[in-house]
């Protein structure tokens, strides 16, 4: 064991692995890293090959590299056995142990007296052992180079974990939707903003985050540099974009679909009222399923194909409590996609009353083709040039029945209404989030601790260096590990005191 | 504004020039209004430097030339610090040198005062660059510390006599300052870029080199702690370790492209 052990406990194997690993580094920089294959086929025809077969494109990712940095930790691993148990040594030598030493440098008479001095003013500690005097200080500085070996071999250990384990996605958002990851965690963005209130561009959307056990964070805002955490998933603000939608809503109120024909307005309201929940009835218009059917094949026979489809989709709305009807009524109507459950027991299909249309290019939005909108495009800025509320707005163009208006710039939540149909205008912001779900929450909390542990480790190895000095009459010794410094400050204080002498 | 900055640039070269001459002719009374000037310099520097930090409202380090009109200001700085631990004319004529090199560098960089992007506007942003300046400028002042090492080394200076010895632990001590702070550098960065971009090391050509920097002066620290080399050797390594940092700093930003070209 010791035989194999032995080579990796060398510095110089470490330092030659380090060198290595600088060149690599170096080399790698010659080269864009990371693209695709093809992008080296075509900018370095003649290296390709060579590229190719060397893993030069990837050079963090390749074989040798994973060997290089698996054979560094395993040097460091040994390495650091060794230091911890030459810390312990070091840190449990008793004061009669340190006396024991021989002395090295010779005192003149008198001059033990400055050493105490100087071993007061550096606040040593003073143990006398017979004739001997033993200073010392700083004893965790023992452990300097063991914490600092052991922090960076966590930090690549940790660090490779942080780059391997989350899962991180891109997802586009629009204000006022929301996004649902694998895992049934869902991010809705509540609203975006380009500007600060000094109006320097600082992009930032409002999100609140829904775990899959139903936990729901507070609303936050994220923005680049400050992202939202909440259990084990990380939301950073990404990127952002504009993209147009419309709602399109028929003028006429809520129109119900019914199985049973409806045999007056009283009876209408009483089942929206009654039994079905409904807030405003007045507002509801009622239509059997038949009626519905008939009325748009009368209108247009070409329509027969559509409205079987409508007729299929766009099932009944409403069930009686406590009949069997209800219950099939139910099961029929969970089977349509799209339904959304309402309250109580009332179903209905959302696309038949409105209808929301994304614009990414000129489009016509009509019902009958005559009446309706013309989306001409959207635009970033203020249709005012009032730069401070810049954001995007629409131009569109109304047209009725077959005539074309002049083009009119709208803002985001404004509406028109053209023929039959209310159109308002969403708000255009799509923010892009980057999503980092990680394998458990406090991931990030170890390796940003075991980097804090790097430093500390430093800091003991270089600036809390241990003092060991033990003197007689005759002479004095600095012992330990890095005797250096307090040898040349002695020798300095020694020397400039004979001197004044 | 700017005149005070060419005046502090001015006033770095011409100390060099007077110190040089007064080491030429042997003339101590030169050899002070060498420091005069490059005092007067470095006061007109500071001047501008804090002028700057209050125009744009935030530490001015953010782009190639503040960077360097920052390190720059860092030297003088150090070497004040330092003058309790060793007498400043061992390493004048080079950290003059160091001083006007880099100023006159920052001249030829674009001044503009811009605002900071997004992604620049963080707590750590202070931290992270202003760390980095000091590191830097501190590796620099090791390196003439070095320098004077080796020079004291040509003249005939026995390695071991007190002087040669103070001399190469000074150098060890800034470079160990240094190092602990391109390390906190390092760290800040990865604990920013986890919170800008989502992964704490991304392999970005800044990131390469500043992890190159960091091997090279790992290995001059195991190289000096194992007491296997002699104090040229070190002192020599100290010099040569610096085209790293000044690739890092500068060369990475001028030829290859990353998350880091700020400009
Ligand atoms: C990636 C980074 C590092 C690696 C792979 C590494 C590896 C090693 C290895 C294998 C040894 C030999 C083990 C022994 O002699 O006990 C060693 C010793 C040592 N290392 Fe490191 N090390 C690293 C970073 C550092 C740093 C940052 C410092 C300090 C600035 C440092 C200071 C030392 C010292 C002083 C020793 C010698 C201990 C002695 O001789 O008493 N090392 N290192």
């Amino acid at each position: 064991m010791k035989r194999v052990l032995r080579p990796l406990l060398s510095m110089r194997l470490a330092n030659t692995l380090l060198g290595i690993l600088a060149l690599l580094c170096g080399l790698s920089s010659l080269l864009p890293q990371g693209r695709e294959l093809p992008f080296y086929a075509e900018n370095y025809p003649r290296a390709y090959t060579l590229i190719y077969r060397t893993h030069f494109y990837d050079v963090f990712n390749s074989w040798y590299f994973a060997l290089l940095l698996g054979l560094l930790c395993l040097s460091m691993l040994v390495c650091t056995a060794n230091m911890f148990r030459r810390a312990l040594r070091n840190g449990r030598q008793t004061a009669e142990e340190a006396a024991a030493l021989p002395k090295t440098e010779p005192l003149e008479p008198g001059q033990l007296e400055e050493l105490r001095r100087w071993a007061a003013s550096k606040h040593c500690k003073e143990e006398q052992i017979g004739q001997s005097y033993v200073f010392r200080k700083n004893r965790l500085g023992y452990w300097g180079l063991f914490v600092l070996h052991l922090s960076i071999l966590l930090v690549v250990a940790f660090g490779v974990f942080a780059l391997v384990l989350p899962k991180v996605s891109d997802l586009d958002c629009r204000v006022g939707e929301s996004v649902e990851l694998d895992d049934g965690t869902q991010i809705a963005v509540d609203s975006f903003r380009l500007y600060d209130e000094s109006g320097k561009l600082d992009y930032a959307s409002r999100i609140r985050i829904t775990l899959p056990d139903g936990r729901e964070s507070p609303a936050q805002e994220i923005k680049v540099n400050y992202p939202m955490s909440f259990g084990s998933v990380k939301v950073f603000q990404w990127e952002y974009g504009v993209s147009g939608a419309v709602i399109a809503s028929p003028q006429a109120q809520i129109i119900a679909y019914v199985d049973e024909k409806i045999e007056d307005e009283e009876t209408a309201r009483a089942i929206g009222e009654e039994l079905l929940k409904l807030e405003n009835v007045e507002s509801v218009k009622f239509i059997s399923r038949r009626e519905a059917y008939e009325q748009l094949i009368q209108r247009d026979p070409s329509l027969t194909e559509m409205a079987d489809e409508t007729m299929l989709r766009h099932r009944f709305v409403l069930g009686l409590k406590d009949t069997e009807r209800l219950e099939e009524t139910l099961a029929e109507a969970e089977k349509i996609p799209g339904v959304a459950k309402a309250k109580g027991n009332i179903y209905r299909t959302l696309d038949i009353f409105q209808q929301r249309i994304d614009l990414s290019e000129p489009a016509f939005l009509s019902e009958d083709g005559l009446s309706g909108l013309m989306f001409l495009g959207l635009y970033e800025g203020h249709p005012e040039g009032k730069e401070e509320e810049s954001t995007a707005f629409y131009r569109i163009q109304v047209v009725s029945d077959g005539l074309e208006m002049p083009a009119v710039d709208i803002l985001p939540g404004e509406s028109v209404s053209v023929g039959d149909w209310d159109y308002v205008f969403q708000d255009p912001w799509v923010t892009g989030l980057r999503v980092k779900q990680m394998p458990f929450p406090y991931a990030n909390s170890l390796l940003e601790a075991a980097m804090v542990l790097m430093l500390v480790g430093l800091f003991l190895c270089f600036f809390l260096q241990p003092v060991l000095v033990c003197a007689d009459e005759t002479g004095y010794t600095v012992a330990g590990p890095r005797p250096e410094k307090t040898r040349l400050e002695l020798r300095r204080r020694l020397r400039k005191e004979a001197e004044e002498k | 504004m700017k005149t005070l900055f060419f005046a502090s640039m001015i006033l770095y070269a011409l100390a060099l020039l007077i110190q040089l001459i007064g080491i030429l002719g042997k003339k101590d009374s030169f050899k002070k209004a060498a420091w005069a000037s490059y005092l007067l310099g470095f006061g007109a520097h500071l001047v501008y430097f804090v002028w700057r930090g209050l125009v744009a409202q935030r530490l001015p380090l953010a782009s190639q030339f503040e960077f360097a009109c920052g390190l720059a200001l860092c030297i003088p700085v150090v070497l004040l610090l330092a003058r309790n631990r060793m007498d400043l004319n061992w390493i004048a004529v080079t950290g003059m040198a160091a001083t006007a090199l880099i100023q006159g560098y920052a001249s030829l960089q674009r001044m503009e005062i811009n605002e900071l992007m997004p992604a620049l506007r963080s707590f750590w942003f202070t931290f992270h660059i202003g760390a980095a300046a000091l590191s830097y400028s501190i590796f620099l002042v090791a390196a003439c510390v070095a320098a004077r090492y080796v020079l004291q080394h040509k003249k005939g200076e026995a390695e071991d006599s007190l002087r040669m010895r103070q001399l190469e632990y000074l150098s060890f001590r800034l470079t160990a300052l240094g190092y602990l702070l391109l390390t906190a550098v390092i760290v800040i960065g990865a604990v920013w870029a986890e919170a800008a971009w989502s992964a704490y090391w991304t392999w970005d050509p800044k990131e390469v080199w500043a992890l190159i920097t960091w091997i090279i002066y790992t290995v001059y620290f195991h190289q000096r702690l194992s007491r296997e080399r002699s104090g040229l050797w070190l002192s020599w390594y100290v010099i040569l370790a610096v085209p790293a940092f000044l690739f890092t700093f500068a060369g990475v930003n001028k030829l290859i492209p990353g998350l880091h070209s700020y400009g």
